[in-house]
C-alpha cells in the first residue's frame, strides 16, 4: 500500500506537497469558498491551511482517521479562527430558510470518505433535536445563540444537544475511549 | 462547581471549540479544566475530527483549486521545505510557478487559451501521429526485448551516464507500489525524421504520479528552450492536453523526470514531449513535438 501523503510530507518529501494539492486542493478550496466572506479571503485562508497541513502532517494517525477527515479538520480550524477574527455571522434574514431546510447530503455515493458516511449514519441514530442542532451548527455554521434564536430552544438546551450529539457521533466513529463512554450515555 | 458541573463545563467548552472555536478566555478555562481530567486530553482532537466528519457528511467538493493559487502554494512549499536535491541526477525538475508562466508565455497564446481557441489543433495532430505509432512500435520492440530496462524494471546503464540514485530509486519504489501501472515506450513523432529517442513513461492514476525516462534526448540550452511534457486524457479536450511539467536535460545519458500533472489525470491516452521557450507555454505547436507515447487500451 502506498505511503500516506501526510507521512511523506512529514518526512520532508517535497513531491508529496504536489500530491497533497492534487488530491486535497479541491476539498480545501471548496471548504474555504463556503466558509469565507469572499474569494480573496478564501485564497488567503487556503494558503494558511496548507501551511497548517505541513506543520501538522506528523500528527496524522491513520488508525484514527482518514487523511481526508484530518485535512478537513485542519481546514475547519483555520477557517473558524478566521471567521471568529472577522466576527462574520450568517445574516439573520437567512436563518429561517436554514432552519427550515438543514443541509442533508442524502446521497452516500457523494460522501468523500468513510468517516463522512459513518457520520451520516450516526446522525440518523440521534434524537431529532440533537441532529438538528449539529446540522445547524456544523454544517450550516450557526452559533449556539443563533440556533436558540431561530428554533426557540433555550441556549442551555442547544448546548446540551450539541454536546451529547457530538459525543455520540464520536463514539459511533470509534474515536472515544472507555473512560469517557459513560458521559455519552447520560 | 462540583466535579459533575466542572466536567459538564469542560465538555461544553470542548464541544464549542470543535464546532465554532473558543475565545482566549474560554480557551484558558478549558486548559485549566482539562488538567483535572487526563482521560479527556485527546478530546480536542477527537471531537474536532468528529465535527469534520459531520461537515463532510453533507459536503461535496465542487470546485478545483485555482491554478494560480496552486502555484502560490507550491512556491510557499519550496521555501518551507529545505531538503537537499538528489545528487547525481542529470535533469532538474522545475515546477512552474505563476510568475515564471506569466513571464515566458506569450500573451496572445494565453489569451487564446482562455478563449478556448488553440493555435494548433492537437486532435488532428494526435490522429496523424497515432497512425505512425504502429511502425514506431515495430521498430522499437526488438530493442526493448534485448534491453533489461523494460523486462525487469532495472534502470538502463550506459558507460557515460552518471548513476541516478535518487530519481531511479523513487521510480523503482513507484513501480513496486503502483496498483494500476500504465507503461509505454516513446515512439517517433514523425518516422520520416527519426530522432532515436528511447525510454518510456510510467503512470498510475491511483497515485496520480509517474515518471518519464529518456535516452538520446538532446541536451537543451536552458537560456533558450526547455522540454515540456503533455498528457492527453480521454476526459479532457484534445485541444488542451494537461501540462505535465517542464524539464531540462543537462548532460548526455539517461534522464528520469517525475511527471507533474497540473490537473487530475483520469484516463491518459497519450503523452507527448515538446520543446518550448524557457518556462514552458500554455498552448503548444505540432512542429515542436519531439516524441510521443500512445497508451494502448
Amino acid at each position: 500500500m502506498a505511503q500516506a501523503i501526510l507521512h511523506r510530507i512529514a518526512s520532508g518529501d517535497k513531491t508529496a506537497v504536489q500530491d497533497c494539492l492534487k488530491f486535497y486542493g479541491g476539498l480545501v478550496w471548496s471548504l474555504a469558498r463556503k466558509m469565507s466572506p469572499n474569494t480573496d479571503d478564501a485564497e488567503d485562508a487556503v494558503q494558511e491551511i496548507f501551511i497548517d497541513i505541513w506543520k501538522n502532517a506528523e500528527r496524522f494517525d491513520e488508525s484514527q482517521s482518514s487523511e481526508t477527515t484530518f485535512i478537513a479538520m485542519i481546514a475547519r480550524r483555520r477557517l473558524i479562527d478566521r471567521l471568529r477574527y472577522s466576527n462574520r455571522r450568517i445574516s439573520a434574514s437567512s436563518l429561517e430558510d436554514v432552519v427550515a431546510e438543514p443541509a442533508n447530503n442524502s446521497n452516500e455515493d457523494l460522501q468523500i470518505c468513510v468517516e463522512a458516511k459513518e457520520a451520516a449514519q450516526a446522525l440518523k441514530t440521534l434524537r431529532p433535536e440533537q441532529r438538528q442542532v449539529l446540522q445547524l451548527s456544523i454544517v450550516q455554521g450557526l452559533s449556539h445563540q443563533e440556533i436558540s434564536d431561530a428554533t426557540g430552544m433555550p441556549l442551555g438546551t442547544v448546548k446540551t444537544h450539541a454536546r451529547r450529539g457530538l459525543l455520540q457521533v464520536r463514539e459511533f466513529l470509534g474515536l472515544g475511549n472507555s473512560n469517557t463512554e459513560k458521559e455519552v450515555s447520560r | 462547581m462540583n466535579d459533575l458541573e466542572r466536567q459538564e463545563k469542560m465538555l461544553d467548552l470542548l464541544t464549542e471549540k470543535a464546532i465554532s472555536g473558543l475565545d482566549e478566555q474560554s480557551q484558558q478555562e478549558l486548559k485549566e479544566l482539562l488538567n483535572n481530567y487526563p482521560e479527556w486530553h485527546d478530546g480536542e482532537e477527537t471531537l474536532a475530527l468528529t465535527a469534520a466528519a459531520i461537515k463532510l457528511s453533507a459536503f461535496t467538493p465542487d470546485e478545483e483549486i485555482p491554478v494560480h493559487l496552486s502555484a502560490k502554494i507550491l512556491a510557499q512549499s519550496e521555501r518551507y521545505f529545505s531538503t537537499s536535491e538528489n545528487e547525481g541526477k542529470v535533469v532538474e525538475f522545475r515546477p512552474r510557478t505563476e510568475k515564471q508562466t506569466e513571464s515566458v508565455a506569450p500573451a496572445p497564446v494565453v489569451a487564446d487559451s482562455k478563449a478556448g481557441i488553440s493555435v494548433w489543433n492537437w486532435a488532428g495532430w494526435a490522429i496523424a501521429a497515432a497512425a505512425c505509432i504502429a511502425l514506431a512500435i515495430n521498430l522499437w520492440l526488438p530493442r526493448t526485448t534485448e534491453s533489461p530496462v523494460l523486462t525487469n524494471n532495472q534502470a538502463p546503464s550506459t558507460p557515460t551516464a552518471p548513476p541516478l540514485p535518487g530519481l531511479s530509486e523513487q521510480r523503482q519504489q513507484f513501480l513496486a507500489s503502483a496498483p494500476d501501472l500504465v507503461q509505454e515506450n516513446w515512439a517517433e513523432a514523425n518516422p520520416k525524421e527519426p530522432r532515436n529517442i528511447e525510454g518510456d513513461i510510467v503512470w498510475s492514476n491511483a497515485l496520480q504520479k509517474g515518471f518519464v525516462r529518456f535516452r538520446n534526448l538532446p541536451v537543451n540550452d536552458k537560456t533558450r528552450e526547455t522540454y515540456q511534457l503533455w498528457i492527453f486524457d480521454a476526459n479532457q479536450n484534445e485541444k488542451t492536453p494537461i501540462d505535465g511539467g517542464v524539464f531540462d536535460v543537462d548532460a548526455n545519458g539517461d534522464v528520469i523526470v517525475p511527471i507533474n500533472a497540473k490537473l487530475k489525470v483520469q484516463k491518459p491516452t497519450m503523452f507527448a514531449v515538446t520543446k518550448e521557450k524557457p518556462g514552458g507555454v500554455v498552448v503548444s505547436d505540432p512542429k515542436r513535438v519531439v516524441t510521443i507515447a500512445k497508451i494502448e487500451t
